[in-house]
């Protein structure tokens, strides 16, 4: 090989490794101008007013709201849920449980606990593709409905659910979910103040290692386990920078399937959620941006960070990595149904650049960079010279950067929320914060780069994660 | 080589991103401390807050307060004026006078007037909220404060303004109802608290207002009225059921049947035989929102809509409105019933 041969392959192998470092820089430059927008709003927001004060500000003018709530083999925590979510604090309100096929004693348990009616004849199924066999109402509270259907997966049950609908709003809560008492009033406030709004988003949090009594969370504590712990960090800087950011900038396209709040007239219009995709969250709000923006309406998609709902974090490497692999599928499926949006920038605004464009740079592209980069880095070392400065500034930027955006997110978090129980676990989470870039991520980078081939082999369905009952701590959990 | 070329940058990065991962990470461990010397202040400071309830309390039975406790000292104005306007919340009459007297002596006036000029809208409204309880301490003071919030730019700030006016005198609920009558906020559901009191205070004047053009205003005034079942604005309501706009008929149907006026549940029955099923739906989920024994008939006659979603809430209507009912009528399924 000619001397001039190697100089250009060097150089080309430089321009490379600099293009991949490049777009690293880009990527924590972009979540630290995201960490500042954040800041902006929160700092902008008016303080937060307690739950009293909130009541009687809305209790006459808040809209009408139906929770519709998916549940699949949910026997060990179904009542309690139910109960809490009847107990939560909103002047008008239903509950629609959707049992989507469950095999255990769902059901079974909601008829005893509940003294559930069947009602008898056909029943409305437009938006539904697994046939509903029964409708419950109860003969003890007016405002339970509960709907036995065959299993469709998650979209098709809550589509059950928007049909029997009768709130202005609905809320679609996961079983698994436990909501905080104001919640529902706490996200409704954006609906009220700015008639506008067709979309709330609230913060979800990891309830590993909460006390929790009657399907409430009654202590909030952190997970004592690693795993948990550093998804309880990575969920403060997914809540707490990044959605605060983008619905800053009206490009926020993903409320959470855990907890969010939507117009229900606009998501009969839609057709309510899409069947072919396991990440019907966030197709739904892309395609109300879609729908807002195609019509020319002006229109909001809000995200209220004080509105907590508790979820149970995967404690198993392999359930994490089952989700991770889903939520990764799902978004890609969501930015090609909608990646048309992309190309026309001027009619889809902020959420197809910012949105869409984010997917795009930062899930679709960025995991590989990053992973590419680590591969690379003990080659670069041995190379020395001007190679190992690049090494040094890549483990730099990649967990560096990483760890000073956690810390940006927790200060956030502590200035303006407050919500981390106690100044040791604000410790705890800053360790988990620096632990999460020492291998964390890399391994969730590594699930997003199986979901893209998955998502390339065409894989469907939803994996399944072992949940256990909130208020039955595990061994590690057990206080000494 | 490209390299080569960067390598200072590069140098310069990583170095500079140690620093900063150096630097948050104080930053962290200074709030651990804050946190801790909060931690260790949080109990004296519910103490404070109990002393301090304690003292408006006793000033608002009129009880011998005593000197203001050392806690008042301690507490901010802005914690103050929380814990006057939880408290006004649950007092009526001459104790809210006399709360509101003492609240003034510690500041809490001069704390909410200040607040009505704030450059956050979000604090104008709430401010204006709880300037009413001055009303009877500083009448001048507070009708001025409002009168200015009511040309607020903000609509939520000039809605909280109107509503808290009506409260005041008689001078500024006709200024908020003057205001009422032209501005589009007044037309939102965030208005409704203001048409719900102006009702309970004035009805003629509600009624007044109701014989509005704009059908959105229109709509929530009789959704006001019909909560408070205020019959001075039945004949507006029946104007109302021929309405072109549908969410406006509906809310007169709605407010006639909550005022128990006989034209409410004609209204509905001719709802429920409606040819179009959107009305004959948006009946049965009007009468599924308060189920009262005599919608039981207007549920049996549409347990055979040919449209599922009709027939579905009609039965399902009938299952709550009367048990025994949807069994005889094989609404509940025989077995299960059995």
């Amino acid at each position: 090989m000619s001397a001039a041969l190697l100089t250009l392959l060097t150089a080309l192998a430089q321009l490379v490794a600099l293009a991949l470092f490049g777009l690293l820089l880009f990527q924590q430059l972009f979540y630290a101008a995201l960490l500042g927008t954040a800041l902006f709003a929160l700092v902008r927001r008016p303080p937060q007013r307690a739950t009293r004060g909130l009541w009687s500000e809305l209790v006459d003018v808040a809209p009408s709201l139906t929770i519709i709530v998916p549940a699949h083999d949910e026997e060990a925590t179904i009542v309690d849920s139910v109960r809490a979510l009847l107990a939560l604090q909103y002047p008008r309100f239903e509950v629609v449980v959707v049992d989507d096929g469950s095999r255990d004693g769902t059901l079974a348990r909601l008829k005893e606990a509940f003294a559930l009616e069947p009602i008898a004849g056909p029943l409305p199924q437009r938006l539904v593709r697994a046939p509903v066999r029964q409708v419950f109402e109860s003969r003890t509270l007016t405002r339970l409905t509960v709907i036995t259907k065959a299993n469709g997966g998650k979209s098709d049950a809550l589509n059950a659910g928007l049909e029997l609908a009768t709130g202005e709003l609905v809320c679609s809560v996961d079983a698994d979910s436990l909501l905080e008492s104001d919640s529902l009033l706490r996200a409704v406030e954006p609906f009220v103040r700015d008639e506008t709004t067709l979309a709330v988003g609230g913060t979800v949090r990891v309830a590993n290692g909460c006390r929790v009594e009657a399907g409430r969370v009654v202590r909030a504590e952190l997970p004592r386990r690693w795993l948990p712990r550093l998804q309880a960090m990575e969920y403060i800087r997914a809540f707490v920078m990044a959605r605060l950011a983008f619905a800053h900038f009206g490009a926020l396209t993903i409320v959470s399937g855990a907890f969010g709040l939507f117009r229900r007239d606009v998501l009969l219009t839609l057709g309510g959620y899409r069947h072919d995709t396991v990440g019907e969250d966030f197709e739904l709000v892309v395609r109300i941006h879609r729908y807002a923006r195609e019509r020319g309406r002006t229109y909001a998609v809000h995200f209220v960070p004080e509105p907590v709902c508790w979820t149970q974090a995967p404690e198993r490497w392999r359930d994490l990595a089952r989700q991770r692999i889903r939520w990764h599928r799902g978004a890609l499926e969501t930015f090609f149904a909608h990646a048309d949006m992309l190309a026309r920038p001027r009619r889809y605004g902020a959420p197809a650049l910012l949105g869409l464009g984010t997917l795009l740079l930062i899930d679709v592209v960025g995991p590989a960079v990053e992973l590419l980069g680590w591969l690379l880095l003990p080659l670069f070392w041995s190379l020395g010279g001007a190679w190992l400065e690049l090494a040094l500034a890549w483990v730099a930027l990649a967990a560096g950067g990483g760890i000073a955006l956690s810390c940006g997110a927790l200060v956030l978090e502590e200035l303006e929320l407050a919500r981390v129980p106690r100044a040791r676990d604000l410790l705890r989470l800053a360790l988990a914060g620096v632990v999460e870039n020492l291998g964390y991520r890399q391994f969730i980078n590594l699930c997003r780069i199986i979901g893209h081939l998955q998502w390339l082999r065409g894989a469907t369905g939803w994996g399944r994660i072992t949940r256990r009952r909130f208020d039955r701590p595990t061994p590690a959990e057990t206080p000494p | 080589m490209p390299l080569v070329a960067a390598a200072p940058l590069l140098r310069f990065m990583w170095t500079a991103t140690l620093l900063l991962v150096l630097m948050a990470l104080v930053v962290v461990l200074v709030l651990v401390l804050r946190r801790m010397v909060e931690e260790l202040r949080a109990e004296r400071q519910a103490r404070d807050r109990k002393a301090v309830h304690q003292y408006l309390m006793r000033a608002a039975l009129g009880q011998d307060r005593g000197p203001p406790p050392t806690a008042l000292a301690r507490l901010d104005r802005a914690e103050i004026a929380e814990l006057v306007s939880e408290l006004a919340s649950v007092v009526r009459g001459e104790m809210r006078r006399r709360l509101a007297a003492a609240a003034t002596a510690l500041g809490v006036l001069e704390h909410e007037l200040a607040r009505s000029r704030s450059r956050r809208a979000a604090l104008r409204a709430r401010s204006a909220r709880r300037l009413p309880l001055f009303a009877t301490v500083a009448a001048g003071r507070v009708g001025a404060a409002l009168a200015r919030l009511l040309e607020d730019p903000v609509p939520e700030v000039r809605v909280a303004a109107a509503t808290a006016a009506v409260e005041v005198d008689a001078a500024l609920r006709t200024r908020a109802c003057e205001r009422a009558r032209h501005d589009p906020a007044f037309a939102r559901r965030l208005a409704l608290r203001f048409w719900e009191r102006l009702g309970e205070l004035e009805p003629a004047t509600l009624a007044e207002l109701a014989r509005d053009d704009d059908p959105e205003r229109l709509r929530l005034i009789l959704e006001a009225a019909g909560r408070g079942r205020l019959l001075a604005l039945a004949r507006e309501a029946v104007a109302a059921l021929d309405h072109p706009y549908l969410p406006l008929r509906l809310a007169a149907v709605g407010a006639l049947v909550e005022m128990d006026h006989p034209r409410g549940l004609a209204a509905l029955e001719q709802l429920v035989e409606a040819a179009d099923p959107a009305l004959r739906l948006a009946a049965l989920t009007l009468m599924r929102q308060e189920p009262r024994p005599a919608f039981t008939p207007l549920a049996v006659a549409r347990l055979d809509d040919p449209d599922p979603r009709v027939a579905f809430r009609a039965r399902e209507l009938l299952v709550r409105l009367d048990p025994e009912r949807a069994r005889e009528l094989g609404v509940v399924p025989r077995e299960q019933a059995a």
